[in-house]
C-alpha cells in the first residue's frame, strides 16, 4: 500500500484529492443532468435528488435509505456501495475502504454546492459493503 | 433578435453579458442588474402564475423600449435576455433561445479547465452567445 500513498503523502492527501477530483465531477454532472428537470426547490428534495437521480447515474442503482434529524444532517445509506462489493470483508483492508468511497463524497459535495446547498460530506463503512455519507449542511435549513 | 443576453451566478454577480454594439450598453447592464429583484420575487411567491416548477420566467416586467426575458437553471444560474420592441422573438423562440444559452453555459462548465465562477475567456461559448444574439429565427 506504500505506491500510491508515498506519491502523495499520506493517505489522508490521497483522500484529499479523490474528494476534490469528484468535486468537480459532480458539479458538472448536477448541471448538465438538471437541465431539462423541473425546478427542485426544497433541500429535502435536493437530497431526495441525490439519492434517487445521482446515485441511479453512478450506480445505476437508488440509495437504499435517508435518515434526517431534521436540523441541516442527512445520512445516506447504500448497503451494496458498489465499489466495496468485490473488495474482501476483513478488516485488514478497512482502510483501504475509506479510499474508495472518497471519490464519491466529493461527487456529493459538488453536486450539492453547484445545487447552493454547501455543506461537508463524510462517509463511514461500519460493515462493508454498507456504506452511510453523512451530510451536515453549512446553514440551518429555514 | 435580441439585443442583449446576460448570465448571472448564484450570488447574482455578471458572469458574461453580451450586448448588442448598436444599443446603449451602460443602459442594457441596468436593465439586467434591475431584473434581478424582479427574477427573485418569482422564485420566492409561493403562488405563482406560472408553473413553479417552469425553469423559465418568462417576461419580467413591461418597459416602454424592451422585453425582457428572465430563466433560472437548477443550480440558480440567472439567464436574462433583452430584445427591443422594434423585432421581438415569439414566445417558443425565447424558450428556445434560453434552452440554448443554457446548452452553451453547460457546456462552459463541463469544460475541466474552466473554473465555476471565473470570467469566460471559452471562444465555444462565446461564439454560441454571439451566434444566437444574431439569429432571426430560433431553429
Amino acid at each position: 500500500s506504500s505506491g500510491i500513498n508515498a506519491e502523495y503523502g499520506g493517505p489522508d492527501q490521497v483522500v484529499q484529492c479523490m474528494e476534490k477530483l469528484g468535486y468537480r465531477v459532480g458539479f458538472s454532472l448536477i448541471e448538465k443532468a438538471t437541465k431539462d428537470e423541473a425546478r427542485v426547490k426544497e433541500d429535502v428534495d435536493i437530497v431526495k435528488y441525490i439519492c434517487k437521480d445521482l446515485w441511479n447515474m453512478l450506480f445505476r442503482k437508488q440509495a437504499d435509505n435517508l435518515k434526517t434529524n431534521h436540523t441541516g444532517t442527512f445520512v445516506i445509506q447504500d448497503n451494496r456501495f458498489r465499489f466495496l462489493t468485490r473488495v474482501s470483508q476483513s478488516e485488514q483492508y478497512k482502510q483501504r475502504g475509506e479510499l474508495y468511497v472518497a471519490f464519491t463524497c466529493g461527487v456529493v459535495k459538488g453536486a450539492l454546492a453547484n445545487f447552493g446547498l454547501p455543506c461537508s460530506v463524510t462517509a463511514e463503512i461500519d460493515m462493508s459493503p454498507t456504506v452511510k455519507v453523512t451530510l451536515t449542511l453549512q446553514q440551518p435549513p429555514i | 433578435m435580441a439585443v442583449c443576453i446576460a448570465v448571472l451566478t448564484k450570488d447574482n454577480c455578471p458572469l458574461y453579458i453580451a450586448c448588442d454594439p448598436n444599443e446603449d450598453s451602460l443602459k442594457l447592464h441596468f436593465l439586467v442588474h434591475t431584473s434581478i429583484d424582479v427574477i427573485e420575487e418569482k422564485l420566492n411567491s409561493a403562488t405563482a402564475a406560472n408553473d413553479p416548477r417552469d425553469l423559465y420566467l418568462g417576461q419580467l416586467y413591461p418597459n416602454e423600449d424592451y422585453r425582457i426575458y428572465g430563466y433560472v437553471t437548477n443550480t440558480k444560474i440567472k439567464i436574462v435576455v433583452i430584445e427591443s420592441i422594434s423585432n421581438p422573438l415569439k414566445d417558443g423562440d425565447a424558450r428556445q433561445l434560453f434552452s440554448k444559452v443554457h446548452g452553451a453555459y453547460i457546456k462552459l462548465v463541463c469544460n475541466p479547465f474552466y473554473s465555476p465562477g471565473s470570467p469566460v475567456t471559452s471562444q465555444p461559448f462565446l461564439s454560441s452567445v454571439a451566434s444566437l444574439m444574431r439569429a432571426k429565427t430560433i431553429a
